[in-house]
């Protein structure tokens, strides 16, 4: 049983089809990265599985039991987390996170030390201080605040740290840091680096279609280390051009730091070797490369768009 | 459902809306006597000794009544329709509807709530209101109609729980407070025009012809009759304008 499980999931608006028959599984327990250029679907699909919006087609289930737009109840198990967060503006945070105890149903005993425990653990003030004099990193705080006050099973993220500054992006990741192995955290974002700082697994997004769902340490064995770095001392459009000539049949890309080619074709990096040496290229450097995910990020959603 | 309208009176109070509304009310509530009262003085200290040049009956307190329900139907009402509005539709205008449906919270609870505590707001504002008005209209003229006056008091909130129930349909259906202000006003206009007809049987007694009502029942012609099919139309409209924004809520995409 998955904790978020989608089946054909889309999402047709009158001009643009946001979401192509998405098939989604999120393990219980496990930080799943949820990335996508803007516009690929993503708070979508965030959307749909909190019955914001009605799907075209398709299923969402929630561990286990398939969710009905009318059920409400199923949103007990789920704290939501969204961009930008709005709240009423003349509550204090210990007022919100009180409504959010309330309308998930916490029992009255418990309010207050849930109350009191959730913005300590976000650390914020519990104090007279009205959100409309809230920072962003404050308001997104509280936001975590309300969405695990009442101790729910999964947390959904659409893009946390998108709109905020470093120290204050630092912050959420670190609250998102704790939380992980002990909450299922759905976390959308088109912010990278956090994705490889904290998630078990990834789904990526393109046009509406999960192009590439792996966990990460799938994806650096397969993406990462599989480029080799050339930097010689004669121009690199020369070598460039002549390990064209030779017809080497690996993905050969002409980078600002040298020559980028792939391992995964019908050379290997030997054979790459020797061609540059019978040559006589004068060779600096020959040294694998680490990928990054924006790399993969860039070579996926290329492949899907070319 | 108590929760609900526990945070929607928590916001009617947080945003000051109670002491605003009891503050309108009050205002007219000691205006309309006054004005009744002193018109005379009036328009002589503005127009000069001749005046009008009409003769102007003396001031009594069907006067004051008068000038209270003129003041509550132009005035007041029109202050209640832009609030009204305002209230019910300010979740989705100001971005806060994605964070409360997020949660497991009942559509129809949230939208009933909305509608409850606002006409609760329009019964205490009345009430405090029109204890002024009877306190200041017995200390201006000596003579009272309580009881009556209490009737037609709750007239008015029964016209303005249907004005707010048209209020909270336009609310769920438009995006934007203009618009919705718009279809609100536009329907108060329609159903006003409607009183023209007041020679067919059935419209006769649609919501519009509240005010005509109400100023029957003040000068004691009113037909039991009518008055009494006048209710039941309101009340029909008004739930018929509920239970459409309550349908539609329930389907649609926030």
């Amino acid at each position: 049983m998955y904790a978020i499980e989608t089946s054909g999931l889309t999402k047709q608006y009158p001009s643009q089809l946001a979401l192509d028959h998405l098939d989604l599984k999120v393990k219980k327990g496990e930080v799943y990265g949820f990335i996508g250029r803007n516009g690929a679907g993503k708070t979508t699909t965030i959307n749909l599985i909190l019955s914001l919006i009605h799907a075209t087609e398709g299923t969402v289930a929630i561990n286990g039991d398939t969710v009905r737009f009318s059920d409400a109840a199923y949103k007990r198990q789920i704290g939501f987390v969204p961009d930008v967060p709005v709240f009423p503006n003349y509550m204090t945070a210990a007022q919100y996170v009180t409504y959010a105890c309330e309308m998930n149903g916490v029992p009255q005993a418990d309010i207050k030390q849930r109350v009191d425990d959730v913005l300590a653990f976000v650390d914020l003030p519990n104090n007279k201080k009205t959100i409309g004099g809230y920072s962003r990193g404050m308001k997104q705080r509280l936001a975590i605040a309300q969405a695990l006050v009442h101790d729910p099973n999964i947390i959904i993220m659409d893009e946390p740290t998108s709109a905020l500054d470093p120290i204050g992006r630092k912050d959420v990741m670190n609250i998102i840091l704790k939380l992980k192995g002990e909450k299922t955290i759905f976390y959308s974002t088109h912010i990278l680096d956090d994705v490889e700082k904290v998630c078990d697994r990834i789904g990526l997004l393109e046009k509406g279609k999960l192009v590439l769902e792996d966990s990460i340490e799938a994806i650096q064995k397969h993406y990462y280390q599989n480029q080799m770095l050339i930097l010689t001392k004669e121009p690199k459009e020369e070598v460039f051009e002549l390990l064209q000539k030779k017809q080497v049949k690996n993905n050969i890309e002409l980078t600002e730091q040298g020559v980028l080619c792939e391992l995964h074709g019908e050379t290997n990096a030997q054979e790459i070797l020797e061609i540059l040496i019978a040559a006589k290229i004068t060779i600096i450097e020959f040294k694998k490369r680490n990928a990054s995910l924006e790399d993969v990020f860039v070579r996926v959603t290329n492949e899907e768009t070319a | 459902m108590k929760k609900l309208l526990k945070y929607d009176f928590f916001y009617l109070w947080k945003t000051q809306k109670f002491t605003v509304f009891a503050g309108v009310f009050i205002f007219f509530s000691i205006l309309s006597p006054l004005t009744a009262r002193y018109l005379r003085e009036i328009l002589e200290y503005f127009l000069g000794e001749e005046g009008l040049g009409l003769p102007i009956p003396d001031p009594d307190v069907y006067s004051a009544y008068g000038q209270y329900i003129s003041d509550m139907f132009e005035t007041v009402f029109f202050v209640i329709l832009f609030v009204a509005v305002a209230v019910f539709i300010r979740d989705k205008t100001k971005g806060l509807a994605q964070l409360v449906f997020s949660k497991p919270i009942n559509r129809t609870h949230y939208l009933v709530s909305k509608y409850i505590t606002f006409l609760v707001l329009v019964i205490v504002a009345t009430l405090v209101g029109y204890l002024v008005f009877s306190y200041y209209t017995y200390f201006l003229f000596d003579e009272l109609f309580f009881a009556k006056g209490l009737g037609m008091m709750a007239l008015f909130v029964l016209y303005i729980a249907f004005i707010s129930a048209i209020a909270l349909f336009a609310a769920v259906y438009m995006s934007s407070y203009l618009t919705a202000v718009v279809v609100t006003f536009g329907a108060y206009i329609f159903f006003s025009i409607l009183t023209i007809l007041d020679q067919v049987a059935v419209i006769k007694h649609f919501p519009g012809s509240i005010v005509q009502s109400i100023s029957n029942i003040l000068m004691d012609v009113a037909d039991t009759g009518d008055v009494v099919w006048n209710i039941v139309f309101t009340l029909l409209f008004t739930g018929v304008f509920v239970g459409l924004a309550i349908h539609k809520v329930q389907q649609q995409d926030i």
